[in-house]
């Protein structure tokens, strides 16, 4: 990718530049200000700990900036507010003047603009010439990080070079808070200062209000000339809210001069003592080798990352650059290192959400993590089990037992789903899904069994999985009643489809909740049987009696489905078959939701469904129901289905994929594909999808290359669209790194990394038990597999 | 009135300027002499009012007539008279003006183009355009149908051939409110989060503010929509994922764009509610329900396409006068 005079920028000491190979780069050419939001929120980098949005370093009357810190809210007061994201320093903002005129795309001609996120290496470019009122010509090329190999390191760099003119350049380099952010004062100990040891290296520290969680930069920054010589001269201002450098140097015409900053961010979260000794200690530690150095790390940990995440469609340049996004913004988001965090629904890309962890984390993402980074999937399970007393606290005083897990949650894991919103109607409408929305505790537990179950991580199921899984449990058997029916009833809840609330017998809730009931009494026979030590250590500590897990069985076994054996259909909660039928046909096409249009009344007493609910549990429970069963729910559901949630498109795609139903799979697919790239209409301004990233993952591996896991290893049932000439990708089993490909005509598997040998089957085909360093590749022969075949070189 | 005729080849459509657009310096009615087209003159007055701007009546008629007889003839007192100046555009057929052609008393200029009704319609409604164009920041006050026209069914054909003309802006009076006084206290800013929509947001603005009338921001998601939208626009939200987030977002979203790309003056508050339904009906529906004095839309300026259905609507059911903005060519995108 070239800047269309045909130069490329590159940093001569690392192998880095704009030059990015093709699917791997995001790319905004020009200027439109109306979409900066949304470009910010795309074009964001992260590592876990911090995310920042791809803001322009100069400011525009549309620009955000804005950093986040996984875990650090702030809360305020005022009666039903509900805790947020605090929004950190802004430590980007460069501006620069030339001879007094302030270099602004608002002020004179842009002649070229580009903004490029190159995923392969998680780095954003700007590349920008622009012209001032004095026909001056400024080209300006910037990059900016935040290290995946050092993730408390930020990196930014810009390089000016006056084109046709020499003559004073001012460069204004700052790190402050929004005005709109307030902040506490940071104690004594915690006021600005210089570094008496190292004056370039400048600290600041903030505490969020309500959470007083401090947060300590150290910066340092330096403005060198081509030769590499120190250039100009400085001056530095520091106030408890901003940190500002002011660079003043004559620039030749030609000649390039290049700012480096590094940028070291502690929180008093961390495990160490003082965060700002911490920060700034952590910079000067990084100023030797410099930002060279600190981009080489991270470049190389991004590639370590990629070889085990990357998932390639060769006949699809848009899905494959989409998928690439996902998984950008996904690896972004985690932070194996921190168990104490966990990823909010537009992970650390925007503000919107607050920052708040719903079941898009465990349900939407957790997956990929599972097969791409298990150690990031296992720290976002620990997080719930950090948050298992609120999630008791929660059940208690809703006169329940174990473990209910909030809707929302932040830091505390306490509920935090706000009480009511102010819709644009103006109207003020309750919010009950913190009360009613009880799926997610079933969720949560899939999750952490999903993990195990892939990953095979006793520890981590001894350490706090088997416990989470024997309190979700609870909740369920103390939620289901006994009715005169005979049947156990899980009343006034809401369930995926949150277009009917307070609803009777969600089948999605009871399916979900019988299914944690089972497994928490396998959990129990588990730990009995191998463990029995753990075993007993859990059952004294949390009042298990052997009935109590007899009774998690017989509820499970009593559970009413609301499944009617004549029609082999579920319904979605009681009373659903006689709401008002819409047919959703005749509202195509349409930009906007059903509720929008319907108004929030009405819709309820429609029959539209907001996201895959019935057909989300059979995605998600798939070997309980027959083939027959599976058809014909999703027959009945999808067209009455409005997908009024960004996380409904891609499970439909994996089910019509799954179903044998490509055109149906593929509309699917791309309408997930489309929610943050496609159609620029403010979709992602509030930050990315994070589950809609994560669902067009799965709809990929779980869908159209039909991976499931069985008992005895892994099993595929591909179903590629017709125009896809390969998929191919990597994941991780039980400690072994294996990569797969799927043509039209053949499978193959690799098993790349692990000492024991795993055994994989195809839908219809025989299994092979593959070894260590083995490939085996199986072709169609008409319509079935034929024999597996070892292969002898990698493919 | 040569001096308003000078240059025909004077494109029809003018941009005005980026000052312009917030402005009014210049009110321009025009009457043939109908009670209907007469409806326009308590908004027009008030829009001087508010904008203290200079009140030009255009007489819309076959021959040129005397100053003082054209004020006759047109049916307004010594008072209507005071700081109006009176434009002739003559060469229209009798039908059309309403007036009985007097005896000519010196030659009349005769606007160019074809003898046929229509041409004579789109002959005049050019001369109004140009009349427009040629005075500084103009807003074009016009009644919707002249005397004898059914005031719902269609427009009048005047004001038809003038809006096929696409004329900058222009404020549509309905008839049927007669002679009433006309008030600022309620503008509906009519909003479908396109960029197209935001050109509307500096006049209306500024009328607010000189009112001291309150805006709302009324934004229609539309039931079923086939058009395409503009770059950078924000239509009402596709997922929703959880309301108890979205809306706040896409509400301060939405927001911040009008803010940062209409440029309203700080004292001016927008009010912002969304609906959904077919645009036109849910607009003049509002208008209706709330008491609006002002439906503010901008479009496209293309009148025979079938997009601008809505406007139309707007036009017929609203309520109450309605400003037309049209958009520069630049903003539109086919669709």
């Amino acid at each position: 990718v070239l800047l269309a005079g045909g130069k490329s920028f590159a940093m001569p000491e690392v192998a880095l530049s704009t030059e990015v190979r093709d699917g791997w780069a995001l790319i905004e050419e020009g200027f439109t200000l109306a979409r900066e939001h949304e470009i910010e929120s795309l074009f964001a980098i992260g590592n876990g700990y911090v995310g920042n949005r791809g803001s322009l370093a100069e400011g525009s009357p549309l620009s955000a900036p804005a950093t986040f810190a996984a875990g650090v809210f702030e809360s305020s007061p005022t009666p039903g507010s509900v805790p947020g994201f605090f929004v950190l320093p802004d430590w980007t903002g460069v501006r620069a003047w030339v001879e007094g005129q302030p270099l602004s795309m608002e002020q004179g001609q842009i002649l070229e603009h580009r903004r490029l996120l190159d995923m392969a290496h998680g780095v954003l470019w700007r590349e920008w010439r622009q012209t001032d009122v004095n026909r001056r010509i400024t080209r300006v090329m910037a990059l900016r990080l935040a290290s995946l190999a050092d993730r408390h390191l930020l990196v930014q760099s810009v390089v000016f070079t006056p084109e046709n003119y020499s003559g004073q350049l001012r460069l204004v380099t700052s790190i402050e808070l929004p005005s709109n952010v307030q902040t506490s004062p940071p104690s004594e100990r915690y006021k600005a200062r210089r570094s008496a040891t190292r004056p370039n290296v400048l600290p600041l520290a903030l505490r969020s209000p309500g959470r007083e969680v401090t947060v300590a930069f150290g910066v340092a920054s330096q403005l060198v000339a081509l030769d590499g010589r120190h250039a100009g001269q400085r001056e530095i201002e520091i106030t408890d809210r901003r940190i500002t450098e002011r660079f003043t140097v004559h620039a030749d015409i030609g000649a390039e001069l290049r700012l480096d900053r590094l940028i070291a961010i502690y929180t008093s979260r961390d495990p160490v003592e003082d965060p700002m000794e911490s920060a700034t200690n952590h910079v000067n530690r990084m100023l030797p080798a410099g930002v060279p150095r600190a981009i080489a790390d991270h470049t190389a940990a991004w590639e370590a990352r990629w070889h085990d995440a990357d998932v390639m469609v060769e006949g699809d340049e848009f899905l494959q650059r989409a998928l690439r996004f996902s998984a950008y913004h996904l690896i972004s988001a985690a932070n194996p290192e921190d168990d104490r965090t966990s990823i909010g629904a537009r992970a650390l890309t925007g503000e919107s959400y607050k920052g708040h962890v719903f079941w898009d984390t465990e349900i939407y993402m957790a997956p990929f993590y599972c097969l791409t980074h298990p150690p990031s999937a296992r720290a976002l399970l620990r997080y719930r089990y950090h948050t298992l007393p609120a999630a008791r606290e929660k059940a208690r005083r809703a006169g329940y037992q174990g473990a209910m897990y909030p809707w929302e949650s932040a830091d505390t894991g306490e509920e935090t789903t706000p009480s009511f919103v102010i819709d644009p109607a103006g109207k003020v409408i309750p919010v009950r899904n913190g009360e009613l929305e009880n799926h997610i505790t079933a969720d949560i537990a899939y999750a952490v069994w999903q993990y195990w179950n892939i990953t095979g991580d006793d520890d981590f199921f001894l350490s706090g999985g088997a416990e989470l899984m024997l309190e979700t449990c609870r909740l369920w058997a103390s939620r289901a009643r006994l009715e005169a029916d005979g049947r156990y009833h899980i009343r006034h809840v809401i369930g995926p489809d949150e277009y009917h609330e307070d609803v009777d017998d969600s089948a999605f809730t009871n399916l979900l909740a019988a299914w944690n009931l089972r497994q928490g009494a396998e959990t129990a026979r588990i730990l009995a049987e191998r463990w029995p030590q753990v075993w007993k250590e859990h059952a004294a500590r949390l009042q298990i009696a052997p009935e109590e897990v007899a009774s998690w069985t017989r509820i499970a076994g009593g559970m009413y489905s609301g499944f009617d054996p004549a029609t082999g259909l579920f319904e979605q909660h009681h009373g659903y078959f006689n709401l008002e039928p819409i047919d959703l046909a005749a509202y195509e096409p349409r930009h906007a939701a059903m509720d929008v249009i319907l108004g929030h009344e009405r819709i309820q007493r429609t029959n539209v469904v907001k996201q895959a609910d019935v057909v989300m549990a059979l995605y998600l429970l798939w070997d309980q129901f027959p083939a027959e069963v599976r058809e014909v729910n999703f027959r009945y559901y999808e067209p009455r289905t409005g997908h009024g949630s960004s996380l409904s498109p891609a499970i439909h795609a994996l089910m019509a994929a799954r179903l044998e139903d490509p055109a149906l799979a593929e509309k699917y697919l791309r309408q997930a594909a489309e929610i943050d790239l496609g159609n620029n209409m403010g979709n992602a301004a509030g930050g990315v999808h994070a589950a809609a990233i994560g669902g067009l993952w799965q709809a990929i591996v779980f869908g159209f290359a039909g991976l499931e896991f069985r008992p005895d290893g892994l099993h595929f049932a591909p179903h590629l669209l017709p125009h896809w000439r390969r998929l191919a990708f990597p994941l991780q089993w039980h400690g072994r790194k294996l990569r797969t490909w799927i043509e039209p005509e053949a499978f193959g598997i690799h098993l790349e990394e692990g000492t024991e040998r795993v055994r994989v089957t195809l839908a219809g085909g025989a299994a092979v038990e593959v070894g260590p360093q083995e490939q085996y590749v199986c072709e169609r022969q008409e319509s079935a597999w034929g024999e597996w075949r070892k292969l002898k070189k990698e493919f | 009135l040569n001096a308003v005729l000078r240059d025909w080849q004077e494109p029809l459509r003018r941009q005005l300027t980026a000052e312009e657009a917030y402005r009014v310096d210049t009110i321009v009615v025009p009457l043939d002499g109908s009670a209907g087209a007469k409806m326009a003159l308590p908004v027009a007055r008030t829009l001087a009012q508010v904008e203290r701007a200079t009140l030009h009546l255009a007489y819309v008629g076959e021959r040129e007539l005397d100053p003082r007889q054209a004020w006759q003839q047109l049916g307004l007192s010594d008072e209507d008279l005071h700081g109006v100046v009176l434009q002739q555009l003559t060469g229209m057929p009798s039908p059309v003006s309403g007036i009985p052609s007097p005896p000519a008393e010196r030659p009349a200029y005769t606007l160019p183009g074809p003898e046929t009704e229509n041409g004579k319609l789109e002959a005049a409604a050019e001369a109004i355009l140009r009349l427009v164009h040629s005075l500084p920041a103009a807003l074009l006050v016009m009644s919707t149908h002249s005397a004898g026209q059914h005031p719902r069914a269609t427009l009048g054909p005047l004001v038809d051939a003038v809006l096929r003309c696409a004329p900058t802006r222009i404020v549509l009076v309905n008839p049927e409110r007669g002679e009433v006084s006309w008030p600022i206290h309620r503008v509906v800013l009519a909003h479908d989060g396109s960029p197209t929509s935001d050109f509307a947001i500096p006049l209306t603005a500024d009328l607010a503010q000189r009112a001291g009338a309150e805006v709302t921001a009324l934004h229609v998601a539309a039931r079923k929509s086939s058009r395409a939208m503009e770059p950078g626009s924000l239509p009402a939200p596709r997922y929703l994922d959880q309301p108890q987030h979205e809306w706040p977002r896409w509400a301060g979203e939405f927001v911040e764009r009008m803010m940062a790309l209409g440029a309203p003056p700080a004292a001016v508050t927008f009010k912002l509610l969304v609906t959904g339904g077919q645009p036109g009906s849910e607009i003049a529906q509002f208008a209706r329900d709330h008491h609006a004095d002002l439906a503010v839309v901008a479009w496209y300026g293309d009148w025979q396409a079938q997009r601008v259905g809505a406007v139309k609507v707007v036009v017929r059911r609203a309520g109450c006068p309605v400003l037309l903005i049209c958009a520069p060519q630049k903003a539109v995108v086919s669709g």
